[in-house]
């Protein structure tokens, strides 16, 4: 599991029935003092998250487990909106 | 999930028996501003994606949950074509 | 299993249910001399690990589905100790706590 940011989303038309209906963001790896850390990656959202959320992201096989159907092939998921952290280390205040 | 531009077709005759039928195609990763990130895969395709078509693909345990792909050793699967990736208010890229 | 050091306790209200009544912990990962490395990972707390603490942490889903007694949860990463020691070749270390914030 990482924290993240939602930065932005992607569309699809033709897809496997197992992505229908799912929202697809791209979530950019952040530390927890706010700053990126790695390359962004597109996951599988199960908590209705939205550009510029904090978020924190389940990854590998596991990723499934968040969503309903735990046979999506999904290698990321959205399992969280991030409050806040305490000790709060944020560079930017919270959401 | 990653984003990627396909590249070309991998082609084997000899190969494992669990690949026999599947098409094989070569992904070249591109970040969130569809910004090549000169990193390839090669990735069995579920979905009927095209030559230089934009890409989202599973990676690891996870792409083996598809129905095409199930019970086959895959590491890597596209599960969608592109139509539209945004970040922030801009959109980067339409179909 | 890595070592890390527990950084931060995260607060969040819409999360999946398998989260609810447990503490999801940012964990700095570090070396077997407790220098952090950089990388920066969220853990489930099953050990009463506070913010400092140079922990053990576990990334493996079958292993964490057996000690959370739950069936395909949505994690792989859980805090399984609170470290006392790290004995290697040089000899044996034990974790400062005044070491603990970069």
């Amino acid at each position: 599991m990482f924290l993240g940011r939602v930065i932005g989303f992607v569309t699809a038309t033709i897809k496997i029935p197992e992505f229908e209906g799912l929202k697809l963001l791209w979530v950019q790896p952040i530390c927890r003092n706010g700053s990126p850390s790695g390359k962004a990656i597109v996951a599988c959202d199960a908590t209705q998250a939205g550009i510029g959320d904090r978020v924190f992201v389940v990854d590998s096989r596991e990723a499934a487990f968040a969503l309903p159907d735990h046979a999506t092939p999904t290698d990321a998921t959205i399992a969280g909106i991030v409050e806040y952290l305490e000790p709060s280390t944020d560079l930017e205040s919270a959401k | 999930m990653n984003l990627a531009r396909v590249t070309g077709t991998v082609v084997a005759t000899q190969k494992s028996e669990a690949l026999v039928g599947a098409k094989l195609l070569v992904l070249e990763r591109l970040n969130e501003r569809l910004k090549p990130l000169g990193e390839y895969t090669v990735a069995v395709d579920a979905v009927g994606a095209g030559e230089e078509e934009i890409v989202l693909y599973t990676s690891g345990s996870s792409a083996r949950q598809t129905s095409q792909t199930k019970d086959s050793p895959v590491d890597a699967v596209i599960v969608a074509i592109v139509d539209s990736c945004t970040i922030g208010n801009e959109t980067v890229f339409q179909r | 299993m890595k070592i890390g050091c527990v950084r931060a306790t995260v607060t969040a209200t819409i999360k999946h249910p398998v989260y609810e009544a447990r503490s999801l912990m940012v964990v700095e990962l570090c070396n077997p001399d407790f220098t952090p490395t950089g990388a920066e990972i969220l853990a489930v707390d099953t050990v009463q690990a506070g913010i400092g603490d140079y922990v053990l942490v576990l990334k493996e889903g079958n292993s964490a589905a057996a000690i959370l007694g739950t069936k395909n949860p949505p994690l792989q990463e859980l805090i399984v100790g609170i470290i006392d020691s790290v004995s290697m070749h040089a000899g044996v270390t034990v974790p400062s706590q005044n070491d603990s914030d970069t």
